[in-house]
């Protein structure tokens, strides 16, 4: 088992270095990051050659991703030539943005779990029943549904037509404490937790009903598969009561598909994170991806791609331990 | 001797309502088993003898219903138990073994674990004396080192090894039968002698009767007291195995045994094929006789009507309307 796990984290290493180098190439075909001060008239170009000397613009590809990454690794302050945020070192600037972005991601993960694996069960054990049907119903309506739509709608019902929820924002700017107006960040914790689960209600709601659709799917599908195998019978012939042949004989190899599956989720999570942000105003990360590839901020959208690099392959390593955890078989493999 | 009757199958029907029509996979068949005897059921693959052994437990899965008949069990009717009587009696007082000891186990516990779970659900012992019985079993059924295979995986056994872990958890309650659906089917000829060897010792030692099922007749002249021959979900011979050998009455059984190398006679020499044609489509059985279109014998009556099972001398029941005469000498046993 731990020579596994050292053998599949040595494999990462290539994997991130190929993927941070193909990402860093095409990023650098986004744009040059100094061609915006050559319209301003008080940049001479004597500076911008030499901005793009402190920066390495002007050395080969390569040489210039040695030092980025150099860069990334050990930042110095103020590292990066941000346009979104001015002299900041761009890695603050994403730190400060991923609380927002973990809350709702993880939440709303967390949520799709909870809610898709036991409805993909009950569906799998009442298989065509009108339960089923509903269910199915429901998974391709989650599944089928684009994201940024569905937010729109939602907003629109929930935040434009009743007022039930905030149409956009992670938090209020001001509550009131006491009767009085007392800014977000002063407000008790609990007051701050409440206000930011208001706000995220819709798009947590947006991603879960996304991930639930079709992982409820696939929980079904593996349910049934399962369901037929021979050891199930086995189970039963040897006298077992249902719920332990469902539960411990069925479920404990029906969830292995799904732990990958969720492992390799983590894209779309990220892409979900994107759309969703973007749309609710909520200023995480996926948001600030989005503002940095349209301002052409190559600095930002460089770092940030890099990261969530690390995190799928993180996501993938994850799923493939889980996975060892859950499968015998894999083990010694 | 008037040995005492275990197990009694009266017109047993199960069939399978699918969206094609109605599969009678057995279709009415009566057998007898008393205690500690072997009774062989032998046909060709797609006879019900899977089906039919499930019955018993009730184990049979939809679109598969009973469709009457009764299974009368130490004097009561198996067909009127309620489910939770049912459950105590699989794996206790019946136990049941499969032909695919790679698909039978369960892939994600190990081997001590599942022949353990039989000895808990039955039997009033705690954790430790399970454990300790166990290993004992698994030491009866020629396992080596069995405290080390305790905990060892199915995939990490040979087929042979995994079909002795099998008949160890069927064997582990002391069941008053056991059930072999093509125990050896899947395994090589010297693993297959081997496990039978051992099913026909522990069935000395542990008193048990079998239902022994094969579509290999050679395999039945080594373990049955009484062979029941089926075809297509019913009984078309029946007597005790040396009558059955030697003077084989039903056209089928006839050319069953004229197939088998080991039982030629002098005068054929070589193998004759198994019998011409194959078996009918269930959804479209012939009319009259199931077997009228490969038989030799066959007539306009044998076209038109169903033959009864009928004693044709003591204790040898044959469903035909021209039992095959002369046939003495077919086989040298
Ligand atoms: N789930 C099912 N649906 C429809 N027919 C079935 C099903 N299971 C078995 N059968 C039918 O029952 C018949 C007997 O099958 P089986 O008992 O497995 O044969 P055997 O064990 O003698 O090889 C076959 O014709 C098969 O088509
Ligand atoms: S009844 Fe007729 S067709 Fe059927 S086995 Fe006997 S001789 Fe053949
Ligand atoms: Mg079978």
């Amino acid at each position: 088992m731990r020579n596994y796990l050292i053998r599949r984290a040595l494999e990462l290493i290539p994997v991130l270095f190929a993927i941070t180098f193909v990402s860093f190439w095409l990023v650098s075909k986004m744009g040059d990051p100094f061609a915006t001060l050559i319209i301003n008239p008080h940049v001479r170009p004597e500076d911008i050659q030499r901005l793009r000397h402190i920066w390495h613009w002007d050395e080969p590809l390569v040489i210039r991703f040695v030092y980025w990454l150099k860069d990334f690794v050990y930042p110095k302050a103020g590292w990066g030539l941000s346009i979104l945020a001015p002299g900041r070192n761009v890695l603050e600037v994403i730190k400060s943005r991923i609380p927002i972005t973990m809350a709702f991601s993880a939440t709303s993960m967390v949520l799709a779990i909870v809610i898709s694996v036991p409805l993909g069960i009950y569906s799998a054990l009442h298989q065509y029943s009108v339960s089923d049907y509903g269910l199915t119903f429901f998974a391709f309506f989650g599944m089928s549904m684009p994201t940024f739509w569905f937010g729109i709608m939602l907003m629109y019902l929930f935040a434009v037509k009743v007022h039930w929820f905030p149409a956009a924002g992670a938090h209020s700017a001001f509550l009131i404490v006491e009767g009085m107006h007392v800014e977000f960040s002063e407000a008790p914790k609990i007051r701050q937790f409440i206000d930011t689960a208001w706000h995220l209600a819709l798009p947590i709601f947006v991603l879960v009903v996304f991930q639930t659709g079709a992982w409820l799917r696939y929980m079904r599908s593996s349910m049934l598969e399962v369901k037929h195998q021979d050891y199930v019978r086995t189970a039963r012939a040897k006298g077992v009561n249902d719920r332990t042949v469902i539960y411990k004989h069925a479920f404990r190899n029906a969830i292995i598909p799904i732990i990958t599956l969720i492992g390799l989720s983590f894209p779309g999570l990220i892409g979900g994170a994107m759309i969703t942000e973007t749309i609710f105003a909520i200023d995480g990360i996926g948001r600030l991806t989005f503002k940095a590839v349209m301002s052409q901020d190559v600095f930002v959208a460089m770092a940030l791609i890099t990261i969530f690099a690390v995190l799928i392959v993180l996501g993938n390593f994850i799923a493939d331990i889980l996975y060892a955890v859950v499968d015998p078989r894999i083990r010694y493999s | 001797m008037e040995k005492e009757l275990l197990l009694e199958i009266k017109d047993l029907k199960t069939y399978f309502y699918t969206d094609d029509g109605i599969v009678k996979a057995v279709d009415g068949i009566n057998l007898k088993l008393h205690k500690n005897e072997v009774l062989g059921l032998v046909g060709e693959s797609g006879c019900g003898k899977s089906v039919a052994s499930l019955s018993i437990l009730r184990l049979v899965d939809q679109p598969g219903k009973n469709a009457g008949g009764e299974i009368i069990f130490k004097g009561e009717d198996l067909l009127k138990k309620s489910e939770e009587e049912m459950r105590k009696i699989r794996g206790s007082e019946i136990a049941m073994i499969f032909q695919e000891p790679m698909t039978a186990l369960n892939p994600v516990y190990t081997i001590g674990n599942q022949v353990m779970e039989a000895i808990l659900i039955h039997q009033d012992v705690n954790e430790e004396e399970a454990k300790k019985k166990t290993v004992e079993m698994l030491d009866l059924v020629g396992i080596p080192d069995p405290e080390e295979r305790f905990s060892e995986y199915p995939h990490e056994m040979s087929g042979g090894m995994r079909q002795r872990a099998m008949i160890a958890m069927a064997m582990s309650c002391n069941p008053d039968l056991l059930i072999s659906d093509e125990a050896t089917t899947a395994l090589d000829v010297t693993i297959q002698a081997q496990i039978l060897e051992l099913m026909k010792d522990l069935q000395k030692k542990i008193e048990t009767a079998i239902l022994f099922i094969t579509h290999d007749l050679a395999l039945v002249a080594e373990m049955a007291d009484t062979v029941a021959v089926s075809y297509m979900g019913k009984i078309v011979e029946l007597s005790n195995t040396k009558t059955v050998f030697k003077d084989p009455r039903h056209p089928y059984t006839y050319g069953l045994l004229k197939s088998i190398p080991s039982l030629i006679t002098k005068e054929t020499k070589q193998p004759l094929p198994a019998i011409e044609g194959m078996i009918p489509s269930p959804y479209n059985m012939p009319k009259g006789c199931y077997f009228h279109p490969r038989c030799p014998f066959a007539t306009d009556e044998c076209r038109k009507n169903m033959p009864e099972l009928k004693e044709i001398e003591p204790g040898h029941q044959v469903r035909c309307f021209h039992p095959v005469e002369n046939t003495k000498g077919v086989s040298k046993k």
